[in-house]
């Protein structure tokens, strides 16, 4: 097990490796000077040429990215150009806000869609099935952007029960912090609580034909039984693996949801970041995102074997 | 308070000289000093904290290094200049209590006495000299402001003397903002790297904390040299990036001021009886630039055409709403040598037909404007397409990222684009810059010898009148050329709560909050 | 829904003789059920908007009346007008066109490029299938709509553009797809009978799976267009897309999330309008999924 464990975080290396110069290709593919951005398009053109020569942006590409290499393996991720502050400290001023929303969204996401994925199974063709499908086909089909206009409209704007926009930290004020992360919660987990409604649906109907659970109902076990004891354990295991493949999509989803609600987290600052071209900041960000994700892959992985002991690590 | 009356007296004289007689200088306002001078309390009522809604949140509070323009409202309340500007664009004595020209390249400034950083260290000649010369080297947007300036020598621990390359008479306007503002010497070495979140100055309010995209706060600097000031304890600026939550905010008492006010949201605001509206006109245009460089708009007939087929005043009802003023020259409202009878252009097809005729393409021709996705110019492209249209002129617009539209302007790879320019508060700043054919922010690539005479001329003579009728013959000079094609001067507004007293907007659009107070 | 598809087996072994009827049942199958009945009316009434809609709208997309800003719906008016008082119909009517030229252009390019490397990969595995499928991973590794952004960034705003940003991040979904479904027909009877008989393998390709492939496929297109035109939208959204005077429904939505107060219609209407087609798609491509694969309509 540990084994398995460090090999997969040995072979994450060139993943990355590879990631981070494909991220150095694209952002230095797009056109735009992040010292020219900087000055909003009014820099002198003198001034501007000095600070690109002092941050070394007139290097040649690979040797800038040797640099950043070099500097990575000092634990250095560089400093913003804008601000001059340590790329580290941004992200993490950042990270908070955005961990908040998605530990939120994938709470939402089992709160609600689990039992409503469960019921609908159930009560097969029943109003409560088709109440939860259509609610699940919509929730997979609006822009997760609308669907966040559409709350504020709503909560915010006409009945004033939420505020609209705004974070305050959850430690400063840890009310008014929920109240105003509940829209964006919402938004959020709507997309993925729609597919995980469907496939606890599915996956419980499934499982509920098999031979196991025939032989467990003609046994005389009651129904809430079968289904908490037998046929539950069975449908969850592919569900827990993809909410966790889940999770570098949800990340790709705050992008949206934090520029709607005005959240300060990586999403926005990600995308701040590429509209600057604060390359370091970017930089920093896909490693983390890509960390994220393969390291969720892994924790499925093993998740996969906790519930399922026919799986073991060779 | 003799000290003060004698400064008064000698800031009467010095800006006799500095920037010497116009019309309108026997009305003189010195702002806050005029204020204490005629022995009122500056502060009715002191106290209490100012919760101030702001666009977007601060990004470097170095005002040597920062570029965003925004900074400068946690700079204005942090740091004083060298040279004060008044609300109307007047020139103030500020941290130099006079100065004096004593040749065309030698200018004499004498300090104030008796005034602190707030970390307890003294100003004095020797901080001057620090911070001008870190602005020359630290590679901010000063150094190109500064870059007259030779050097500064420090004649005794009050007095300085700039030594600069050549006569530069917009360099009194220039101390007035970033580069005249004084850092503690002794807290740029202690923070280093870090001095762009911990800005330690002279001014009314002190630097406390800065949660990024939270807050930031000051609170007032005990020991602030012009008594009685400030009259808040504290302040506290807090980033709402959406416009109407900024307003909703306001109205629901959870802020007390806020920065700007959509145009559209002017006309409810006005009815507002609870809230009071503030605005002025911004120092800089937005217009539709030409690349004169390139066909089609290496034609002037072709510009002129397009000069004479927009309708301004659509565009300042259906877009600003109103609000803001519409622009026909670099000279802004605002600025001293503003003439609000010049209107070259107005729409007027049989004109535009005539000119599109003498250009060559009398049944119209086609081009692609690049138009970034910022502010409102999107839409006053749009709105300009459907203009032109009539004269068989299409417009196709081309949007285009923050980055790639700088690009594009830099490179002059555009044939027309909607721009514009921030503003200064000298002259010089709004002319000489885009419409000298050496100016640093010259995109369009429009070079008039004639043009270029004159604004050389105005830089280095120190007469205002002189300086005015110099200005006033470029800019119609430039408008017949059209290598920009003026559209408006946008709003600077402010919307405040009722016992929020003492607001006074400024056309740079930064709030000096030293005299503000809450009635309540 | 994706994640059916993505374990979809194998259509059992049909002849390509049988094909024809087949998609015929399925279809008549398909219209059927309430959903796909349901789907393609909806496809229909948005094709038609986008193919008609010139004819049909009231007035010009771009013609402005100052005297009507921000009018809320009205007779002549029927979804209001917008902020630069233009007819909020028409142009919700033109964003149709944008819309579905956006998703099926990108799914195109994405089936396109990504097939034939699906294909190739699982009928020869190999190095070819060890490289490409890395690569691909690699793409997989960044959140779609990020990498989406970063591509849109790089070229520049524009319908063109987008087609090909989101074509790119389509591509590994359909290569995936592809290659499960080379890898499992490959050791089939039919194939493996057609490869004793020494039939050349373009021919295998051609002829026996790139038709098995092909109704998963389908399934995958019309689900991959409604994931399209929901990422064009949130590009345009964030300024990257489609911009105006062109009206995409994602720039529409953002200018008019400027008055949610003033205008809601301005946002609601091109919101509802994405809805609605990406349900189109959604529910056709579901219930195809029934019609084509009648063992996983038995279960579901």
């Amino acid at each position: 097990m540990t084994r398995f464990v460090l090999g997969r975080l040995v072979s994450l290396l060139p993943v990355l490796l590879v990631l981070s110069a494909v991220t150095f290709a694209i952002m230095r593919m797009i056109p735009g000077d992040p010292v020219e951005i900087m000055f909003g398009g009014e820099g002198d053109p003198a001034v501007v040429a000095a600070a690109r020569v002092r941050l070394g942006l007139d290097r040649p590409l690979a040797l800038q990215y040797l640099f950043w290499l070099a500097r990575l393996g000092q634990g250095d991720l560089g400093r913003s150009i804008r601000t001059n502050q340590l790329v580290t400290q941004v992200i993490a001023e950042r990270l908070p806000v955005t961990c908040e929303l998605a530990a939120l969204s994938v709470a939402l996401v089992v709160v609600i869609a689990l039992p409503l994925g469960i019921v609908a199974a159930i009560r097969r063709d029943s109003p409560v099935d088709v109440a939860a499908s259509s609610l699940s086909l919509i929730g997979v089909t609006i822009p997760s952007f609308f669907l966040g206009i559409l709350l504020i409209q709503v909560f915010a704007l006409r009945l004033h029960w939420l505020p609209p926009l705004g974070y305050v930290p959850f430690l400063r004020a840890p009310l008014e912090n929920l109240r105003l992360m509940i829209l964006p919660a919402v938004t959020l987990a709507a997309g993925l609580a729609a597919v995980i409604s469907r496939m606890v649906r599915g996956g419980l109907l499934e499982v509920l034909t098999q031979n196991y659970i025939v032989v467990a109902r003609s046994k005389g076990l009651r129904e809430s039984r079968v289904i908490r004891h037998h046929a539950l354990r069975n449908a969850l295991i592919p569900i827990a693996t993809v909410l966790g493949l889940q999770i570098g999509a949800l990340l790709g989803n705050t992008v949206l949801t934090e520029t709607v609600f005005g959240l300060p987290g990586v999403g926005r600052l990600l995308v701040d970041s590429i509209f600057a071209r604060e390359f370091a900041i970017v930089q920093g960000l896909v490693l983390l995102l890509a960390m994220v994700r393969v390291l969720s892959s892994l924790l499925v992985d093993i998740m996969y074997a906790v519930l399922d002991p026919r799986i073991s690590f060779g | 308070m003799p000290v003060k009356l004698v400064a008064l007296v000698v800031a009467v004289v010095v800006i006799g000289f500095g920037t010497p007689s116009s019309p309108q200088l026997s009305v003189v306002r010195l702002g806050p000093l005029t204020a204490d001078a005629a022995s009122t309390a500056p502060c009715p009522r002191q106290g209490g904290t100012l919760r101030v809604g702001i666009d977007a949140d601060f990004v470097n509070l170095d005002p040597d290094a920062s570029t965003t323009r925004a900074d400068r409202q946690a700079w204005k309340e942090v740091f004083n200049t060298l040279v004060g500007l008044t609300a109307d664009l007047k020139l103030v004595p500020e941290l130099a209590e006079s100065w004096e020209f004593q040749s065309g390249t030698r200018v004499v400034f004498r300090l104030r006495h008796g005034v602190k950083f707030q970390d307890g260290t003294d100003f004095n000649a020797d901080a001057v000299k620090f911070n001008i010369t870190r602005k020359k080297t630290i590679g901010g947007p000063r150094v190109s402001e500064l870059a007259n300036v030779e050097s500064v020598d420090v004649l005794d621990p009050y007095t300085v003397r700039f030594n600069l390359k050549e006569p530069f008479s917009p360099l009194l306007a220039i101390l007035t903002d970033g580069s005249g503002m004084m850092s503690s010497p002794a807290a740029v070495a202690k923070y280093g790297n870090d001095y762009s979140r911990h800005p330690v100055g002279t001014g009314p309010f002190e630097f406390v904390e800065w949660l990024k995209d939270d807050h930031l706060t000051v609170h007032r600097f005990a020991n602030y040299w012009e008594k009685g000031i400030p009259c808040l304890d504290e302040i506290r600026f807090v980033p709402v990036p959406d416009p109407a939550v900024k307003l909703t905010d306001l109205k629901a008492g959870a802020l007390d001021l806020i920065d700007s006010v959509l145009p559209k949201d002017v006309s409810g605001l006005r009815r507002d009886g609870s809230l009071r509206y503030y605005e002025t006109s911004d120092l800089g245009w937005r217009s539709m630039d030409f690349n004169v460089t390139k066909p089609p708009f290496s034609n002037k007939a072709l510009r002129q055409a397009i000069a004479w087929g927009v309708d301004r005043d659509v565009i300042h009802k259906a877009i600003l709403f109103g609000t803001g003023v519409v622009a026909q020259g670099p000279i802004a409202p605002s600025q001293a040598g503003y003439d609000p009878k010049f209107a070259p252009y107005h729409r007027d097809l049989a004109q535009a037909k005539a000119k599109l005729a003498e250009g060559g393409q009398p049944s119209g021709f086609s081009f692609v404007v690049v138009v970034p996705r910022f502010e409102v110019r999107e839409q006053v492209a749009e709105v300009i397409k459907e203009q032109l249209a009539p004269l068989g002129i299409h417009m196709d617009i081309q949007p285009v990222e923050f980055g790639e539209y700088v690009r594009l302007l830099r490179t002059r790879g555009y044939m027309a684009q909607m721009g514009g320019w921030s503003g200064r508060p000298d002259l010089d700043g709004n002319l000489d810059y885009l419409f000298s054919g050496t100016g640093s922010q010259n995109v369009t690539g429009y070079s008039n010898p004639q043009v270029n005479d004159v604004l050389d001329k105005a830089r280095i003579v120190s007469d205002l009148s002189l300086r005015i009728r110099l200005y006033r013959q470029a800019q119609t000079m430039i408008a017949e050329d059209a290598p920009s094609l003026f559209l408006f001067y946008l709003p600077q507004n402010k919307a405040a709560a009722a016992q929020v007293r003492g607001v006074e907007p400024s056309s740079a659009n930064m709030m000096r909050l030293k005299t503000v107070w809450l009635s309540k | 829904m994706a994640k059916f598809v993505d374990s979809a087996h194998a259509p059992g072994a049909a002849e390509s003789s049988r094909w024809r009827a087949r998609y015929l049942l399925a279809l008549r199958r398909l219209a059927s059920t309430p959903r796909g009945a349901f789907g393609l009316v909806a496809l229909a009434v948005v094709l038609f908007a986008a193919v008609f809609g010139q004819a049909l709208a009231p007035q010009s997309a771009t013609i402005q009346n100052f005297n009507e800003i921000l009018a809320p719906p009205s007779s002549a008016h029927v979804f209001g007008t917008d902020d630069l008082g233009r007819d909020l119909f028409t142009r919700t009517i033109y964003g149709a066109r944008v819309s579905l030229l956006v998703g099926l252009c990108s799914v195109g390019l994405a089936v396109v490029a990504g097939v034939p490397i699906g294909i190739a990969a699982g009928y020869y595995r190999g190095t070819f299938d060890e490289v490409s499928m890395r690569v691909l991973d690699g793409l997989l590794a960044f959140p779609a709509l990020i990498l989406a952004i970063a591509i849109a960034a790089a070229l520049g705003a524009g319908p063109r553009n987008v087609v090909i940003a989101i074509g790119i991040v389509t591509v590994p979904t359909f290569a995936r797809l592809a290659r499960g479904q080379a890898l499992s027909l490959r050791e089939q009877d039919m194939i493996v009978a057609a490869r004793a008989v020494g039939l050349r393998d373009g021919r295998i390709l051609s002829r026996y799976v790139l038709p098995n492939v092909a109704s998963v496929l389908i399934i995958q297109g019309a689900l991959s267009t409604g994931q399209a035109i929901l990422t064009e939208a949130g590009l345009s959204f964030l300024g990257l897309g489609i911009r105006p005077p062109i009206p995409s429904w994602g720039s529409m939505i953002e200018v008019g999330r400027g008055y949610l107060e003033q205008a809601p219609w301005m946002s609601v209407v091109p919101g509802v309008a994405i809805l609605l087609t990406v349900f189109a798609f959604n529910f056709t491509g579901d219930a195809l999924l029934d019609a084509l694969d009648p063992r996983l309509q038995k279960r579901g």
